[in-house]
């Protein structure tokens, strides 16, 4: 499996308006709810409720968002970027700029550390953080993703 | 974590004096010119002047960016109204609200599954009246917590002036108790809160805080020369809704009481709702009134009226005329430290409480339950330990805490441990710390989980 598998490009925002925790999480899950036919508030306080047992803001400028949902059928990743920064409260305390949100079923057997393994693995190559942050448009995201993805 | 709290009353100030402190974000919403002015002079939150109730303030306030809603106004009604709003306005932020009245007792689940969706309701007179249950069943205690269920207490202790413990060194103590093992986590000493080494003294008036499993309650109060105490007999001084509620509850436990309420109207409907429970009309501050009810042969006699003066010298009245104990209502907190001083033990606040349920609820990783301690300067934290957590899976010794906390309890299913340093905590145990105020920012960050926690 590949990470361009689980994204899709309906479900890539390139420009987060919020600056807050809550707001950027409501923007990020709001086209998921229409491909995963998920209620966006139950998915909303899955995601700050895991955010209340420690962030998922790792620093230098990431957040990887997550939570178990019951009744979801199938794994399912969001994407965004903020080009003003969104107070995450990560651990280093800067704003946060690029988000991978991933939701997985409340039975899912693994694959899902195997995908944020690979998405976090990817985050550490700086040259291409930073040509994801400059992507002007969903089909760039992909196209940059698509270049550093691997099976896994 | 932005918060919004609405009512700046003395709740509302202490959680966001607290929370002020934890570097989180506090907005403080009030209708009254003259508290908000108390907040912003006193402590650095954000303040908005206006109604809890109004949407329009709730938005300036940024309710649509705020995970929690703590509605803790003076009244139920604007109370449940900001939790309306806020479901209309952010139905994602999470809604505490504080609902008094006893009409509403049936209703907080219904309150939870139909708007406003409140996910915790807090009565802090239902509190209150276990708080008084546990402090009439612990002799001598001045203060009882309870964890885990119940199965592990937390109990605060005056040793008397002649104790024989005095000069004590708590290294010494296992070889003076025989095998029973016991935690000593806090000393208060002259107002100033010791966590013990093994090198600490126990000296006469301190104030201790121990732990102990249930069965051994009372086993472990003998060593501290406290003995367990007939309850036959108990005075409930004012019939307001507290004071009923005890009664009603004293009354199911076949404790003979009695109920002392000054409003003649009020104390018709108490005879009417009570069963055996003797309602008089009167003073209970009255030397004349608690004669003639023979308060010597009273066990405890808990002031419960509005008006806190009134209590404190009730209690101390009816301490003096012989009554075995006193439980007192107070309400403000600066009241606190000055009740030992004035031989005033046992207090209990509604609003100290309503504080506990909230903070259970606004602390960090999964906190079952928290207590503020001496009101300010600690707390007993009450939490899970999860899987990926820097506490778990390694001895307690090889975990550098942040001075000023110690784990007290670990109970894992079934089984009971207190703690020692080869201690090993496993993922879902569920842990009681001890920490000082000032160490709590790191409790949470060591209770917190990391990325690959799902």
């Amino acid at each position: 499996m590949r990470i361009l598998d689980v994204l899709q490009k309906e479900a890539i925002l390139v420009d987060l308006k919020s600056q807050d925790k809550k707001g950027v999480l409501e923007e990020l899950v709001t086209p998921l709810t229409h491909i995963a036919h998920i209620d966006q508030e139950d998915l909303v306080r899955v995601l700050i409720e895991r955010e209340r047992l420690g962030s998922t803001g790792i620093g230098g400028g990431i957040g990887i968002p997550h939570g178990k949902l019951k009744g979801l059928k199938s794994l399912v990743l969001g994407f965004g970027l903020s080009r003003r920064g969104v107070d995450f409260e990560s651990i280093d305390g800067r704003p946060t700029h690029i988000f991978f949100l991933l939701i997985t079923p409340e039975n899912s057997t693994g694959v899902h550390l195997k995908l944020l393994a690979q998405i976090s693995r990817i985050l550490k190559n700086d040259p291409f953080k930073k040509k994801l942050f400059n992507a002007a448009d969903s089909e760039e995201v992909l196209s940059i993703i698509d270049e550093e993805d691997e099976e896994f | 974590m932005k918060i919004l709290i609405a009512g700046a009353g003395e709740v509302g100030f202490n959680i966001a004096n607290r929370l002020a402190h934890e570097n989180k974000d506090v907005v403080v919403i009030d209708e009254d010119p003259e508290a908000i002015k108390r907040i912003s002079e006193n402590i650095d939150v954000q303040v908005v002047n206006g109604s809890g109730s109004s949407p329009v303030v709730l938005e300036e306030a940024g309710i649509k960016e705020a995970e929690i809603l703590l509605a803790v106004t003076n009244s139920d009604e604007v109370n449940l109204v900001a939790c309306l709003a806020t479901d209309i306005i952010s139905p994602v932020t999470k809604k505490l609200a504080r609902i008094r009245g006893s009409d509403y007792d049936d209703y907080h689940e219904i309150l939870l599954d139909n708007a406003p969706h409140i996910d915790t309701v807090i009565n802090p007179e239902i509190e209150v009246v276990r708080t008084i249950d546990r402090l009439m069943n612990v002799p001598g205690a001045v203060d009882v917590g309870e964890f885990a269920g119940g199965r592990l207490k937390f109990v605060g202790i005056h040793l008397d002036k002649k104790t024989r413990l005095a000069g004590i060194r708590l290294s010494d103590l296992p070889s003076l108790i025989g095998e029973q093992r016991l935690l000593i986590a806090a000393i208060v000493r002259n107002e100033e809160l010791i966590i013990p080494t093994g090198d600490d003294t126990l000296m006469p008036d301190d104030l201790v805080y121990f732990v102990c499993e249930e069965e051994n309650l009372f086993d472990t109060l003998k060593i501290f020369d406290k003995h367990e105490e007939p309850l036959r007999r108990a005075l409930i001084v004012g019939g307001g809704s507290i004071g009923f509620r005890l009664a009603r509850w004293l009354d199911e436990k076949s404790i003979y009481t009695k109920i002392i309420e000054k409003d003649a109207e009020r104390c018709t409907r108490l005879a009417e709702h009570l069963n055996k429970v003797v309602v008089l009309c009167g003073d209970g501050s009255d030397q004349e009134i608690l004669n003639e009810e023979n308060i010597q042969d009273i066990d405890v006699v808990i002031t419960l009226t509005n008006d806190e003066e009134t209590n404190i010298l009730t209690s101390l009245l009816s301490k003096k005329m012989g009554a075995r104990k006193t439980i007192t209502r107070i309400s403000k907190f600066s009241y606190f430290p000055l009740m030992s001083m004035i031989g005033i033990d046992q207090v209990v606040s509604p609003r100290l409480s309503a504080i506990n349920t909230i903070l259970k609820h606004i602390r960090r990783g999964r906190v079952l339950s928290a207590k503020a301690i001496k009101g300010e300067l600690a707390e007993v934290v009450e939490a899970v330990a999860l899987e990926t957590s820097d506490i778990v899976d390694k001895p307690l010794k090889k975990i550098s805490f942040p001075k000023g906390v110690i784990i007290i309890g670990i109970l894992r299913a079934d089984e009971f441990i207190l703690p020692s340093g080869d201690s090993v905590i496993k993922p879902d145990d569920q842990i009681v710390i001890f920490a000082r105020r000032q160490a709590i920012p790191k409790i949470e960050k060591i209770l917190t989980v990391k990325l690959e926690y799902f």
